[in-house]
């Protein structure tokens, strides 16, 4: 579980504890040497909500609310962080038990404090060494990576002979399973994403600026002791079918069909929710694809068992839909510290090679659509986040599943 | 004014838009609904922006997406293109004499940024490819090709942003632009942008104002909510909860700790319970529209010992003569001398400090810096800064403690003119 102390000092901020700190270092480790990785660069990128510096935060839990840092990773020696300004590293030093090296770049670069700790480790303008960066080629949310340009060339002309390859698969593979400490962080957050559903389900009115119940939302979670900033893509209007990043001012009217993605996020950790809510009675074909995706939700879930496919859990779904006659589509990802594995699936060919373990936590997210009184086509997206387990996902928040209809 | 925009000429249509409202998911979206800035301001930026690339000699600029730093990294899109609020990653392909291209990542993205916003006809997705290959398939529209000697302007390059000293542009982007485009010279644009952001316009200010009251609203729900007992972090996430019911936009940055003596700012607050005697230290942002109005405002659990204060009563006089010291003609150093001199006459140890902003990293730069440490900013006016001077002195635990204080201002002609409205004070909350 998380640390409640810090050797003798109370731990003001929720941490992991070195157990948990010592075995990602040895899986990561393990893994670097399968390659044959002498050092691991995980660089600052605090965008898409901190997600994106997901792997140093995994590596270091440095990271918080856009504190911008760099995790220097060797194979063999003492772990690094660097980060902007002195008194940020100061603070990370403090708050947090698992770094000791936090060093601030001050008035110089990212890759000035990289080189020098790197000719620390012995590398100098002739060495040939691997080392893995991630963030170098892409993942799903940055399709080019997060490395700066003028970092990357610097390092590349420091250490010419060095072989430079990317580890952002190798991270993410490692972070893929889930540790106890981990899964007890995103059911917290899944606690938290409770409160959001609550605040949504109490605050909705017509009359209101849909950017007020947005506003409640994020309220809610933050009184809740949620991190911040997480993402909640949502909107509310006659039969949507798109979450945009951002609501805007319309003033909520009867008939108005809320669609969402809503983040909550503990120690990094996120849990996602999608919970859809008609103002008023919603129309018999609302209910009936609710009623659609709900049951392939549960379908999909019971076959999220360690040893089936993500494609087991896509036809379970598939069938649930099929069984209804309803226009329904299956989607699932991993969720995490950022863009964990297992990756974007909406029930591909390749969904049978990627078989589940006990520990992988995704967000499991079915949807169907059907025209609504608009004219427009709505999206009926139910999902939540869960755990693989020995006998099925198990659901990690407590709300209930349903589609919420306001008076 | 700012809430809604006239009509646009010569747009394009949204992207996989169909007359059969059935053939899209996406039900309408009126521009109407979100906050955004006139044609007349689009037409006053982009011709100054323009003027500037034919000082430079530059053919097109290229703005690349970061949604860093509560998305202040992304600030320059955002200038350019109105897109967009939290976290849409955007691209701007900004070209002379051609028409601007947005490009955003996910296909469903593009045409509600399309038709919440009026700027810019041509907002494109990403889907499955990459940055670069937009990038490099809209620079062969624009006739560029392997053999083109143009000068392009890349925004985000290295040294020319405090908060990101070695620019924002991705490895993989830059390079392969490089290669698809091995003759032209890429050039740093960041510090011709920074100066045309600089200066801002009529409705840029009222965007600040609004902003302001948005930080009006978090001051007070600090001294509403802190008190002995309870957490933290929980007084941070009333102040957040404050601005964004209030209208505020999200991310915005709250730096805030409240413990004895504090000296520095933390970006997260932690979850221990506030004792008497604790003290905040902070950098609260108020953003609306984008624009971040940024103040500093101690606040003391009890009865503030004398020497918080002298020390306050010194940093307010040190805003105050910066503030009347801010008047187009003038420099920053200028500024800087106003507020030192009133410390030394204190006898205190104190530092003049400012810091631009706007959208993100607007100049004049932040500095720390006395009146001669650093090349001195003319003043203009229309420019937009928080003055914030420090002081401190040694408090009851031994350490150290700073105040810090300060708010945002314009430069009009007579001094600088704060955009906010709460008491500037040191706040002794009864516990």
């Amino acid at each position: 579980m998380l640390s409640e102390a810090r050797g003798s000092l109370p731990a003001e901020l929720p941490q992991f504890t070195l157990a948990e700190r010592d075995r990602r270092w040895a899986r990561v480790r393990e893994a670097m040497a399968n390659e044959g990785i002498d050092l691991l660069l995980a660089p600052p990128h605090s965008g898409h909500w901190g997600q994106m510096q997901a792997d140093v935060r995994y590596l270091t839990e440095c990271g918080i609310n856009m504190y911008e840092c760099l995790a220097v990773f060797p194979v063999a020696a003492d772990i690094v962080v660097l980060t902007r300004m002195e008194g940020h590293a100061a603070w990370l030093r403090e708050m947090y038990g698992w770094v000791t090296d936090v060093r601030p770049i001050g008035g110089k670069s990212w890759s000035a404090l990289v080189i020098e700790r790197m000719a620390e480790l012995g590398y100098d303008a002739a060495s040939r060494g691997r080392v893995g960066v991630i963030g170098y080629a892409g993942s799903a949310d940055a399709p080019e990576g997060i490395m700066r340009y003028d970092t990357m060339a610097d390092l590349v002309e420091a250490f010419p002979n060095v072989e430079w390859v990317s580890a952002t698969e190798l991270v993410n593979h490692v972070r893929m399973v889930k540790s106890a400490e981990e899964i007890a962080c995103i059911e917290r957050a899944g606690t938290i994403a409770d409160r959001a559903v609550r605040a949504m389900v109490e605050h909705a009115r017509p009359g209101i600026p849909a950017q007020m119940l947005w506003a409640h939302i994020h309220a809610a979670m933050l009184l809740a002791g949620g991190e911040y900033p997480n993402m909640i893509n949502w909107d509310i209007r006659p039969d949507t079918g798109f979450w945009p990043r951002y609501p805007t001012n319309r003033l909520i009217q009867p008939g108005d069909y809320c669609i969402n993605e809503m983040d909550a996020k503990f120690n990094g950790y996120i849990h996602q929710t999608n919970h859809p809510l008609y103002m008023g009675t919603a129309p018999d074909n609302y209910r009936r694809a609710f009623d659609a995706v709900l049951a392939a939700f549960e379908a999909a879930r019971e076959a999220a068992k360690p040893g089936n496919s993500i494609g087991d859990m896509a036809r379970a779904a598939q069938a649930a839909f099929t069984s209804r006659g309803a226009d329904g589509h299956f989607m699932m990802h991993g969720r995490g510290l950022g863009d964990d594995l297992p990756s974007l699936s909406q029930g591909g060919p390749s969904d049978d090679h990627v078989v589940l373990e006990e520990g992988i936590a995704f967000i499991l997210k079915p949807w169907a659509q059907d025209t609504g009184a608009s004219g427009y086509r709505f999206r009926m997206a139910v999902g939540d986040t869960c755990v693989v387990t020995a006998t099925g996902g198990r659901r990690l928040s407590a709300h209930p599943m349903e589609l919420s209809q306001i008076a | 004014m700012v809430e809604t925009s006239g009509s646009s000429p010569q747009r394009s249509p949204a992207p996989g838009a169909s007359a059969q409202p059935s053939a899209s998911l996406v039900s309408p979206i009126s521009a109407t609904e979100v906050t955004q800035l006139s044609i007349a301001e689009r037409d006053r930026r982009w011709a100054r922006v323009r003027r500037g690339m034919a000082e430079e000699g530059i053919a097109l600029l290229l703005a690349p997406t970061h949604t860093g730093h509560w998305a202040q990294f992304q600030a320059d899109v955002r200038y350019l293109t109105q897109l967009a609020p939290n976290m849409y990653e955007c691209f701007a392909v900004f070209p002379a004499e051609s028409e601007v291209t947005a490009i955003t990542r996910m296909a469903a993205h593009a045409p509600w940024l399309h038709d919440s916003y009026q700027w810019v006809g041509d907002v494109r997705a990403l889907g499955t490819r990459t940055w670069s290959v937009a990038v490099i398939e809209r620079m062969h529209e624009l006739g560029f090709d392997e053999s083109s000697q143009e000068r392009v302007g890349v925004i985000g390059r290295r040294q020319w942003m405090p908060r990101s000293p070695e620019g924002i542009i991705r490895y993989d982007t830059m390079v392969r632009l490089m290669e698809a485009f091995p003759k032209v010279d890429w050039v740093n644009a960041t510090p011709l942008m920074n100066h045309l952001r600089s200066v801002k316009s009529p409705e840029e200010i009222a965007c600040h104002e609004r902003a302001g009251a948005i930080a009006d609203k978090a001051v007070e729900a600090m001294i509403e909510h802190a008190r002995p007992g309870i957490p933290a972090q929980t007084v941070w996430a009333h102040m957040h909860a404050a601005m964004l019911l209030a209208g505020g936009e999200y991310p915005s940055m709250i730096n805030w700790d409240m413990r004895q003596d504090l000296s520095a700012f933390a970006r997260h607050p932690t979850y221990r319970l506030l004792e008497p005697n604790d003290f905040s230290l902070n950098e609260i942002e108020g953003k609306h529209n984008g624009y971040v109005h940024h103040t500093l405002h101690p606040a003391y659990l009890g009865k503030a010992p004398d020497n918080y204060h002298r020390t306050y009563e010194a940093a307010y006089e040190a805003f105050e003569a910066a503030c009347a010291a801010a008047r187009p003609g003038n420099t920053t150093a200028d500024m800087a001398r106003a507020a030192e001199a009133v410390f030394a006459r204190r006898g205190l140890e104190g530092q003049f400090a400012m810091l631009g902003r706007g959208l993100g990293e607007d100049g004049p730069h932040m500095t720390v810096h006395g009146p001669n440490g650093e090349q001195p900013t003319p003043l203009e006016a229309g420019q937009v800064f928080a003055i914030r001077p420090v002081t401190g002195d040694i408090g009851a635990t031994g350490r150290r403690f700073r105040m810090w204080m300060g708010d945002t201002c314009v430069v009009t002609p007579d001094g600088a003119r704060r955009l906010s409205a709460h008491p500037m004070e040191l706040t002794e909350i009864p516990c």
